[in-house]
């Protein structure tokens, strides 16, 4: 069995606000240099997904992600934790993609490494929040998509997956080769080991740039968006506070829910 | 936040730092460490009752993630970085910063490695084999005695004069009788690396010899507890040794030769500095986030000049507080075990570091003020913490005494020569 789970490089989730500085004009954030890496959170659920299916009956897991500079760290992870290979589409061309331009990438990719009996993704990145990546691959490569995976039993070409609802919890089929999304319900990925750590630390991932994956630069990153982000910035908060008085506290009651029905509020 | 972007750390410390944050921020409770730290210790407290307080869930956790045994030697199964000072002090000062006091429940264990280069290997296969497969195995260090304490680690060496006639060989074996004063772990370790003074009229630098103590063996026992502030995990205690005796197998070194292996361990020690700055950089950035929320005149106190001034002087402290251990640990791993590159880093950075500590103290007094000696504040358990460390590894004044015998007996301003360390 072939598993290629896609994997985001973000900010960690846990940096403080003052970490930041928005850049109205440039339509972004910008970190301060202290700022850690990390792989998005719900995609390490997606590696922790795979790695259950090889520990229950082998495969081989690929990890592939997108970008430029990627972090060694960060992307080498799902490596420490126990998958088999990591591609990567490295290159200033990636650079400023939305999620179509992201799936139509990763999707070029996961063709190119040919036999893929299951493709994983987090539910979203917990970045941009957005939760189209995976969908996208799914409609790039033609393929049956489950969202919001809270358990994924394989056998042979089919996948049996409990998937998050509102209220609990419903159970599909599906044939595959097929794209499924993990939510974090899925339960806490391994920690990396030690042992995985010092063995990869000499492996140099393959890196795949535009060309090698039969598209354009101008298909890639930031040339090939559909979406257009119109403005950045913080939302302002402004309140304006009333002193209500009356002679006694019936009367100043009373003159409160006066003032309510006025603001509509009552 | 740790700062990772420094040259000293590769890639693949930094992939052993983040697993050491995850750790920490997955597992570790502040809150339940500080009551624990926070639960009175009676003075005569036995071994079964300071181990019964000890957080065994969250050591066991860290052994299951194989951070514990991270140092020990991989024919061991451990995960072989026990040379890897710099490594292992990202790790330290990582734990240090999310895990308060669960850094030196790592550390204690992790400088003891380098000691079992010396150990006969039936030993360190007893030793260590226990440690890997029994989560709840500690191991510790002894040095000091109730009336030998700095003498012992600034050897005046005058012939006889320091230290007690602790161990007497007596055939095969060695008789201890006697008392070992300041012992971290002590009273929770099962395996204790101990320095014992075994010819009676040398001076000390030539008769010590270092021993693997079992205290599971009859004869060893808990004398009293020093309840010591920021050493609550862990504790710290007298012992008292009574007609115990070992094999001469369980020596580690030739006799009388305990200060070579000691010289090993003396880069395992900068490791606790590593944690402890970890708190510190926590400290501060807690006093920091006060300095810029707390209004006073109508504009946050870090805008005050005498509060933003010492917010900035403390972080230029503990920054480059931090740039001399990492620097000092790279050296140690440049020339190998017991030898170092620059004699004068290791007693220049345990001054420093005591400064730092004590200057951030006085700075935090000074930005909480009228909070700073309230419980509800972290900053008191912080100030317990980095006191805990202020009294570690000789004080910083001898420190600097001995670096500048050092420094004036060589001629040089960077001595590299190991054996200067113990010469006096």
């Amino acid at each position: 069995m072939n598993i290629v789970v896609c994997i985001k490089e973000i900010y960690d989730p846990e940096a403080t606000i003052e970490s930041f500085r928005l850049d109205g004009a440039a339509k972004t954030l910008v970190s301060s240099a202290k700022v850690l890496k990390v792989v998005n959170p719900f995609d390490e659920q997606a590696v922790e997904a795979a790695l259950r299916i090889k520990d229950k009956m082998g495969a081989k897991v690929t990890v592939l992600s997108l970008g430029n500079n990627l972090d060694r760290v960060v992307v080498k992870k799902p490596l420490h934790m126990g998958a088999d290979e990591l591609i990567l589409l490295e290159d200033e061309a990636y650079v400023g993609g939305d999620s179509w331009s992201t799936a139509k990438a990763l999707s070029s990719a996961i063709q190119k490494i040919g036999e893929c009996d299951l493709v994983l993704c987090g539910r979203q990145a917990a970045d941009s929040n957005a939760g189209q990546t995976g969908l996208g691959i799914a409609e790039f490569l033609g393929l049956s998509c489950v969202t919001l995976a809270r358990k994924i039993d394989v056998d042979v070409d089919r996948a049996l997956i409990e998937r998050v609802i509102t209220d609990g919890y419903e159970t599909v089929e599906v044939t595959l080769p097929a794209v499924v999304t993990v939510s974090n319900e899925l339960g806490q990925a391994r920690y990396p080991s030690i042992k995985n750590i010092a063995k990869s630390n000499a492996m140099k991932p393959v890196i795949w740039k535009p060309s090698d994956i039969g598209l354009g630069p101008e298909e890639c990153g930031a040339s090939g968006r559909r979406l257009q982000a119109i403005d950045l910035f913080l939302p302002v908060f402004e309140a304006t506070c009333e002193i209500v008085k009356g002679e006694t506290l019936q009367e100043a009651a009373q003159n409160l829910a006066v003032r309510l029905r006025e603001e509509r509020i009552l | 936040m740790i700062d990772l972007n420094l040259p000293y750390l590769t890639e693949e410390h930094k992939s052993l730092a983040m697993l050491m944050k995850e750790f920490c921020e997955r597992e570790v409770d502040l809150k339940k460490l500080n009551e624990i730290a926070d639960q009175v210790i009676p003075p005569n407290a036995t071994s079964a009752e300071l181990r019964a307080r000890m957080p065994w869930d969250l050591v066991s956790k860290a052994h299951d993630a194989g951070l514990r045994q991270i140092a020990a030697p991989t024919e061991f199964g451990g995960g072989g970085y026990g040379e890897d000072h710099v490594g292992l002090g990202v790790m330290a000062e990582v734990a240090g910063y999310y895990g308060g006091q669960l850094g030196r429940l790592f550390t204690i264990a992790w400088k003891q490695m380098a000691a079992f280069a010396y150990t006969k290997k039936d030993i360190a296969e007893e030793v260590l084999g226990d440690y890997m497969n029994d989560r709840k195995t500690m191991l510790g260090a002894s040095i000091t005695e109730p009336n030998s304490g700095s003498d012992y680690l600034f050897p005046y060496d005058e012939p006889g004069v320091t230290g007690q006639y602790l161990a007497k060989k007596e055939g095969d074996e060695w008789v201890f009788n006697g008392d070992k004063m300041f012992c971290t772990a002590g009273g929770v370790s099962n395996y204790l690396m101990l320095m014992a003074r075994t010819e009676p009229k040398g001076p000390i630098s030539k008769s010590v010899t270092q021993f693997v103590i079992d205290t599971r063996r009859p004869g060893w026992s808990v004398a009293r507890v020093n309840d010591m502030m920021g050493n609550e995990l862990v504790t710290n205690v007298q012992m008292h040794f009574e007609n115990y005796r070992i094999p001469d197998r369980y020596r580690e070194g030739p006799v009388n030769g305990a200060f070579d292996v000691m010289k090993s361990r003396l880069a395992g020690k900068s490791l606790h500095m590593f944690a402890v700055i970890g708190w510190a950089e926590r400290t501060w950035e807690d006093m920091k986030e006060y300095a810029l929320s707390r209004i006073q005149g109508g504009k946050p106190i870090v805008q005050h000049p005498n509060v933003g001034m010492l917010v900035a002087e403390t972080d230029c402290m503990i920054r480059h507080c931090r740039l001399f251990l990492y620097q000092d640990a790279w050296e140690w791993q440049q020339i190998g075990q017991g030898q170092m590159r620059d004699v004068l880093g290791w007693y220049y950075i345990n001054w420093y570091i005591k400064r730092v500590l004590m200057r951030l103290i006085e700075a935090g007094l000074e930005i909480y003020g009228g909070m700073a000696p309230q419980k509800e504040l972290a900053f008191e358990h912080w100030v317990r913490l980095h006191l805990s460390i202020m009294h570690g590894g000789s004080t910083g004044g001898l420190s600097l005494v001995k670096a500048a015998n050092i420094m004036a007996r060589s001629g040089s301003p960077r001595p590299s020569d190991s054996n200067a360390l113990y010469e006096t």
